[in-house]
């Protein structure tokens, strides 16, 4: 009979099954809910940045427009083309810086060919008087600020700068962008450029008259001042922070920590902003590890006509705090999920495995002949009643197993007597009491004589394996000495032996322990073992008997040189009626219950019995007895 | 086959699990670093080959044999000009170039009168006098047989641009880069170098690769006061190579370089983006 391992394999089912059932589920669930609430929260950090970007994006132009509005958009009261006098431009610078603190630097350029001032030129002794001509694009009269007052100054003034024989010219910026724009009828705002008190930009328009005509240039340097406010202590959420920068990826305002000075126009962000695509939504937002040092999400609005670009980074830690407070329990709940799974579906396994391991324990016992040792399961359902099923058909195999026992008992009981009689009138009639037997029929009656004796043999091993089975075997052991029975077998068997070749060594230490034993029964296990070891040893060999003290035991060593017995072979050896079916062995004759008788008995006088053996080499039997 | 096709299910659904996993946190947690470039050391004025990422500029007060110093707060004076420029450079450059300054702790005595040095004329900023002050002043001060020589005084970086400042007792505003040429005259460099050969001259000076020269007037005079370091820094721009943005003998802009009599105050003035291009600062 053989037996199948299949691993857990029903534990892992159980597991998987509970994995499929109970989590996956769970998981898709708790991803889907996470999905849409990232998705969800990436749109909603996107349009608070949206807003706020939009919000300062306007407050910014606004800024703008408000100075442009009250200064470069100027028209003058005059109908005629000529230039406004040098007097008025005074006037008018003066009272731009007055009202626009936005306005660091203001002046007029002229368009060229004006009459704007007279100066005095000493001319041959005398004093006269020379009008003022500009050249195009020559800066008539400047304005700054005092450093002291920030009052308004007149840094350069065309009238007023004679030297000698020529006047000075003022610069000519006829080639420059502002006056070409702005001469061109155009508002022109400059890069933006940094100075020592703050950033900034150079603006320039036309001055026109009443008709609409271009009769001068207005350019003026426009601190940030307005435009940094709006900037400037803007806060996303509680980190996040906003920041502008020029044309060059430079500066111009963060709202808080720390500013760099050097160009940021590698953020790929920032460099699509500056130019003029804004980055605004949840598809247009960035995520990055800011040069800041912070891991942001970030969006940006242009300002195409300052050529700035206005960004907010919000750090995630920060933007993305709602949405990890919801995830992190969902997450940390999938995971439990998944470890009480596993550690649930174990749990589960064992109720259901535990009675399943009982029916198989059972079995096996069954198989092995023992049916006095019912199952106990007490799970209450299906498996509870199978287990009762199962021990009522022990019951009934243990009793047919009786009845099979007394049947042999008796069988054999009953064919002991005439056998035996055959075997005595056989051997009557060898002897002769019939008369002389001619050769062939001699031949006959010594074979019927073997035959009989075979059944014999049978006829007594069964009838030993029924005692055995029925509790009726008679052993009385006592201290015996081991080497007597071993020489009578040897004795015995000698013929045996010497008919096979065979050498049959005992030598025997001198002394030896004597031993617990019934001397009968140690005879009839020699005989089997030793007669064994002749029988399957082919040819010529030695077979040796030794002992070896163990600690309360005496071992007997029963070696052969014989053909060995094969591995898958070796598991089933003392089992009852078992043969070694093999092209060596199919000629030697046997009941296949030698062994089987061998093992009852060294186990019923306290022993033990095991062999080692190597097919084509040879087998070791030992048995142990107890010391008496 | 049933459970190979089994095997091959479970391994596949578990695969898409963790790609799509990964795909998730890609998306929602994973964030790529912005990698700014590194600063780029600024270089003189349209010569990529020489850098002035960090410059060593040396500042001296000059006074000629015949005159006295106009004040006892000279070295006050020069540490004041210096700050400025370095703060006004600093910015300017965006950290791809800073000046490290370190004023001469004695005036300098020169050993001729005013008119040596300023020949009677002082055309285009009296470049002579800077020429003949700072050969004065390379062979007494870092030559180690000068009268001046100071062991630790001038110790610069090897790869520092060295830069020497002289606020003069005496006229002239001007400044220029030290160039090492084989060629023997004046013309001949000019020719080379593209410009007119007025503005060439020859030195030996081994000590610096820039220079200038300012009267100390445009420091101290109150009529200076907003614009002087506006001069300052106008001729120090010389120095590392800047030019003039004049048309003809008119200043075009409103930055440093295009100064000529009507300065802005530094506070309010800037280098013209076109010469931050020329230097490599922006592109």
């Amino acid at each position: 009979m053989g037996t199948m391992h299949f691993g857990r394999r029903l534990q892992t089912k159980i597991f998987s099954m509970m994995l499929v059932v109970g989590v996956f589920p769970l998981f898709a669930a708790g991803g889907l809910v996470s999905y849409s609430l990232l998705h969800s929260h990436r749109a909603n950090v996107a349009s608070i940045e949206e807003s706020i970007l939009r919000q300062k994006q306007k407050e910014i132009v606004q800024a703008m427009e408000d100075i442009v509005e009250n200064v470069f958009n100027l028209v003058v009261e005059q109908e005629n083309k000529s230039d406004i006098s040098i007097g008025s431009q005074h006037f008018l610078l003066r009272s731009f810086l007055a009202d626009q603190p936005a306005l660091e630097e203001v002046s007029f350029i002229s368009l060229g060919g004006q009459t704007v001032a007279t100066r005095t030129v000493a001319f041959e002794g005398r004093n006269t008087l020379e009008d003022i001509v500009t050249l195009e694009g020559e800066e008539t009269v400047r304005y700054g600020r005092s450093r002291a007052t920030h009052q308004p100054v007149v840094a350069w003034n065309i009238g007023e700068q004679v030297t000698g024989e020529n006047r000075v010219q003022g610069r000519i910026q006829r080639k420059l962008q502002k006056f070409l724009v702005a001469s061109n009828g155009e508002i022109y705002f400059g890069p933006t450029y940094h100075t020592l008190e703050g950033p900034v930009i150079t603006v320039a328009s036309p001055v026109k008259n009443r008709s609409g005509d271009i009769i001068s240039v207005l350019s003026g340097e426009l601190n940030l001042l307005r435009v940094q406010q709006a900037v400037a202590n803007v806060t996303l959420g509680n980190t996040g922070y906003l920041y502008l920068v020029d044309q060059d990826g430079f500066l111009i305002e963060k709202s808080n920590g720390r500013p760099t000075e050097q160009s940021l126009k590698s953020i790929l962000l920032v460099s699509d902003v500056l130019h003029g695509n804004d980055a605004l939504g949840a598809e247009a937002q960035a995520r990055y590890v800011s040069f800041f040092g912070d891991s942001v999400v970030a969006a940006g609005a242009a300002l195409p006509e300052f050529g700035w670009a206005l960004i907010a980074e919000w750090p995630v830690d920060d933007a993305d705090r709602p949405v990890r407070d919801i995830l992190a329990p969902i997450i940390t709940f999938l995971f439990f999920a998944l470890f009480a799974v596993a550690v649930l579906s174990v749990f589960f396994a064992r109720r259901i495995l535990d009675p399943i391991h009982a029916l198989e324990a059972g079995t096996k016992r069954i198989a092995e002949g023992k049916f006095t040792e019912p199952i106990f399961l007490t799970t209450g359902d299906e498996i509870e009643e199978l287990g009762f099923a199962f021990n009522d058909m022990m019951k009934g195999l243990k009793r047919l197993q009786e009845l099979k026992d007394e049947f042999v008992f008796v069988a054999a009981h009953e064919l002991r007597t005439p056998v035996a009689a055959i075997k005595g009138y056989l051997s009557l009639l060898l002897e002769g009491i019939s008369g002389p037997l001619s050769d062939p029929a001699k031949s006959v009656v010594v074979k019927v004589l073997n035959a009989n004796t075979r059944l014999i043999r049978l006829v007594d091993d069964l009838l030993q394996v029924a005692r055995s089975e029925a509790g009726r075997l008679t052993i009385t052991v006592k201290p015996t000495e081991i080497t007597a029975p071993i020489r009578e077998t040897l004795v015995e068997l000698k013929p045996l032996a010497d008919q096979k070749g065979i050498v049959l060594a005992y030598n025997p230490a001198p002394v030896l322990p004597q031993v617990r034993a019934d001397t009968d029964r140690v005879r009839e296990i020699m005989v089997n073992l030793v007669g064994n070891a002749i029988k399957y040893t082919l040819g010529n060999g030695t077979v040796t008997i030794t002992h070896e003290l163990q600690e309360g035991t005496l071992v007997t060593h029963i070696t052969d040189i014989g053909i060995g017995i094969a591995k898958e072979a070796q598991q089933k050896i003392f089992e009852k009626f078992y043969r070694v079916q093999t092209e060596k062995t199919k000629s030697i004759t046997g009941t296949g219950l030698g062994l089987f008788i061998v093992k009852q008995l060294v186990e019923k006088m306290g022993g033990t019995i095991w062999f080692t053996s190597e097919e084509g080499k040879g087998s070791v039997f030992s048995f142990s007895l107890p010391r008496a | 086959m049933f459970s190979l096709l089994r095997y091959f299910l479970t391994s596949a659904l578990c695969v898409l699990l963790v790609i799509g996993g990964a795909l998730f946190y890609q998306r929602f947690f994973s964030f790529p670093a912005v990698r700014l470039q590194s600063v780029r050391p600024a270089h003189v004025y349209n010569d990529s080959a020489v850098s002035v990422g960090e410059i060593a500029l040396r500042l001296f007060y000059a006074v000629p044999a015949d005159k006295a110093m106009s004040s006892s707060s000279w070295s006050a004076t020069l540490e004041r000009a210096a700050r400025a420029a370095t703060a006004f450079h600093a910015l300017q450059f965006h950290g791809s170039s800073n000046i490290q300054y370190e004023i001469f702790p004695e005036p300098i005595l020169l050993e001729h009168d005013a008119a040596f040095y300023e020949g009677g004329t002082s055309n285009r900023g009296n470049p002579r006098a800077l020429v003949g002050i700072a050969s004065e002043i390379d062979r007494r001060v870092f030559q180690k047989n000068g009268d001046l020589f100071r062991d630790s005084f001038g110790i610069r970086r090897e790869s520092a641009y060295p830069v020497m400042g002289i606020v003069y007792e005496g006229v002239g505003a001007s400044g220029g880069r030290i160039y090492e040429s084989d060629l023997n005259t004046e013309e001949e460099i000019a020719k080379k170098l593209g410009v007119s050969p007025e503005i060439v001259y020859k030195v030996a000076i081994d000590s610096s690769d820039g220079f200038f020269l300012l009267n100390q007037a445009y420091l101290t005079r109150s009529d200076y006061e907003e614009t002087g370091l506006s001069f300052f820094y106008h001729e120090f721009a010389h120095a590392i190579g800047l030019p003039d943005q004049y048309e003809g003998p008119v200043p075009q802009r409103d930055d440093v370089m295009s100064g000529e009599g009507n300065f802005r105050p530094l506070r309010m003035t800037y280098i013209d983006r076109s010469l931050l291009k020329g230097m490599g600062v922006i592109d």
